[in-house]
């Protein structure tokens, strides 16, 4: 094979392992919480773990209407999610429990019902104090 | 005028390096846009295989590429490519030894666009889900590239572009009028000439991919622009030429799959109008709830327009023409005059969507997986729709510039045929006042 061959090949190999490699890999490496009408499986994941003290970056993205998302037990303003558009949240919990985060925007019939779960582990001293 | 006598276009066209660049980038592209219909967002809007596809891509095709350069997107078009390199057993020049695919001749009664109006159809009548869901688009552009591979390995040449490709057979419709075209420069020299190289291969390149005797071209209609030739013609006889906007239209078609294309096309155009761009709820409805009644209803009405209404009120504008020859014939070639009207028909509803929709490139290109980057800045870019001013002055141009030019089109094809174009006139007459309506 001459050498000329060669090196077409390789390049063609690598470019197409890069475009199916490369994305895939960055997609597996970010995790984001997709947010669906209740009716279409609310959100997914939805039930998250979080450490008492360690924020919790959260990415959010809508994959249908605007959604909106708090928590519970938590004084936060509600963060809207938009259609295809990634919402960035961090939280910071300081005492374990369990709680509950929802939809803030009507969102469809069983608006209501779109909620989530997070369990936040560890003791309450874990905070430091200021 | 000759462009391949200007050297540096002669050797970039020779060399198969800058196609083979350009082929990677395209591949690249295409590999990346399937990926992102099956990774990235679920909402099309935000998505890069919806917007760079269906607003990017056609844009460029149907506003550009077939206007200007006929099949010059079939020249860079990536689809075909792995499935040839696997059938050759090279990226570049031919190798020593071939490999043992079946290599069947495809089949006669295949060997027309009757296939590819079929599969245009089949795009055309789910083509509110394909436009707009990603997953969709996705699966649609890897079953290209899939049934391109397995015909390469079945069948000879570039099967799936030649007979397949849903997208091929109307660029070669309205790549007769492109002001661009491979020919030869001395017919006597490809009659004398021995082998016929360009058309079996030689060890400086590989026979027409697209079946296509050089010699013997007449019209843009199935010549890709691949550019084997050029580099096979031991006789340096192959010449890439500009020429006036629709030069093959002058020799009108014979052919009833070609015919037939014409009127999918320009009945597809005129539909499309009224399903995406009307304010009928009802119908998008229809058109988009796949495998119910309602769009049982509209893939039936779809089909019902273009193979009933458009052509039978041809054929009866037609009927009266008195002539001797047979009316399949007349029918035939009388079509032709549908060719540039097409053509603008598509540009006008291109305009359309094209720049109501162009804003959201820039945000997808940030963001092309939907994972949140913002790689140039202009992820969070609103929707912006662009040139509004100029729609519809744009579109009324279009239209009213086609049916001009589908009338002059019309006269030379109904002097070929000793007929009237008057029929045919106002046939295309009523359609673009249609056609102005939906649009306006």
């Amino acid at each position: 094979m001459k050498r000329s061959e060669l090196l077409s090949r390789l390049i063609v190999a690598v470019a197409v392992i890069g475009v199916v490699g490369a994305p895939l890999y960055l997609w597996s490496r970010t995790p984001i919480i997709h947010a669906r009408m209740a009716e279409n499986g609310g959100w997914s994941p939805d039930v998250l773990q979080a450490e008492v003290g360690k924020p919790l970056h959260l990415k959010i993205t809508s994959d249908d209407v605007v959604h909106g998302f708090a928590v519970g037990q938590m004084d936060m303003q509600s963060v809207d999610i938009l259609p295809g558009k990634v919402a960035g949240i961090t939280l910071t919990f300081d005492k374990p429990g369990i709680y509950t985060f929802f939809c803030t925007r009507w969102c469809g019939l069983n608006h209501w019902r779109m909620r989530g779960t997070i369990e936040v582990t560890g003791a309450s001293d874990t905070i430091p104090s200021d | 005028m000759e462009l391949t006598h200007i050297p540096f276009i002669k050797n970039a066209l020779k060399n198969r390096y800058p196609q083979l660049a350009v082929f990677i980038v395209m591949l690249v592209g295409y590999i990346f846009a399937i990926l992102a219909g099956l990774i990235g967002t679920p909402v099309g809007s935000h998505n890069f295989s919806i917007v760079f596809v269906w607003i990017a891509w056609w844009a460029i095709l149907i506003l550009i590429a077939v206007p200007f350069f006929g099949r010059g997107w079939c020249a860079v078009c990536p689809i075909p490519l792995p499935g040839e390199w696997l059938q050759r057993g090279a990226i570049l020049s031919p190798p020593d030894k071939r490999p043992k695919w079946l290599n069947l001749r495809v089949p006669k009664m295949f060997r027309n666009i009757w296939l590819q109006n079929i599969s245009f159809l089949l795009l055309a009548l789910f083509s509110s889900v394909l436009l707009t869901t990603p997953n969709i688009t996705g699966i649609v552009l890897a079953a290209m590239l899939f049934a391109a591979i397995g015909l390469s390995t079945v069948f000879e040449r570039r099967a799936f572009c030649r007979y397949l490709c849903p997208v091929g057979g109307f660029i070669g419709l309205y790549s007769q009028t492109a002001p661009i075209e491979l020919r030869i420069k001395d017919k006597q020299v490809c009659v004398n000439c021995e082998g016929k190289p360009c058309y079996n291969g030689s060890s400086a390149g590989y026979g027409c991919p697209w079946d296509v005797f050089p010699g013997g071209l007449t019209k843009n209609t199935y010549c890709g622009l691949c550019m084997e030739c050029i580099r096979t013609c031991p006789h340096d006889n192959i010449a890439v030429n500009l020429r006036p906007f629709s030069a093959d239209l002058a020799k009108p078609t014979t052919r009833m799959d070609e015919a037939f294309k014409a009127f999918i096309m320009l009945g597809s155009a005129i539909i499309y109008a009224g399903v995406l761009l009307g304010p009928w709820g009802m119908l998008k409805d229809a058109a988009y709830n796949v495998g119910s009644g309602a769009w049982f209803i509209y893939a039936a009405v779809f089909l019902a327009i273009i193979f009933i209404v458009l052509p039978g009120l041809f054929t009866l504008g037609i009927l009266n023409t008195k002539n001797t020859l047979p009316l399949k014939h007349r029918f035939a070639s009388l079509s032709t005059a549908l060719i540039p009207l097409g053509l603008v028909f598509w540009v006008a509803f291109s305009l359309s969507f094209v720049l109501t929709n162009a804003s959201y490139i820039l945000a997808a290109l940030s963001d092309p997986l939907g994972l949140g980057w913002n790689l140039f800045g202009t992820a969070n870019i609103a929707w912006q729709p662009m040139l509004t001013s100029i729609l519809a002055p744009a579109q009324t141009l279009a239209l009213v510039g086609g049916l001009i030019w589908s009338a002059r089109t019309a006269q030379k094809a109904a002097s070929e045929t000793h007929t009237s174009p008057i029929p045919v006139i106002i046939y295309c007459f009523i359609l673009t006042a249609v056609m102005l309506w939906l649009l306006l």
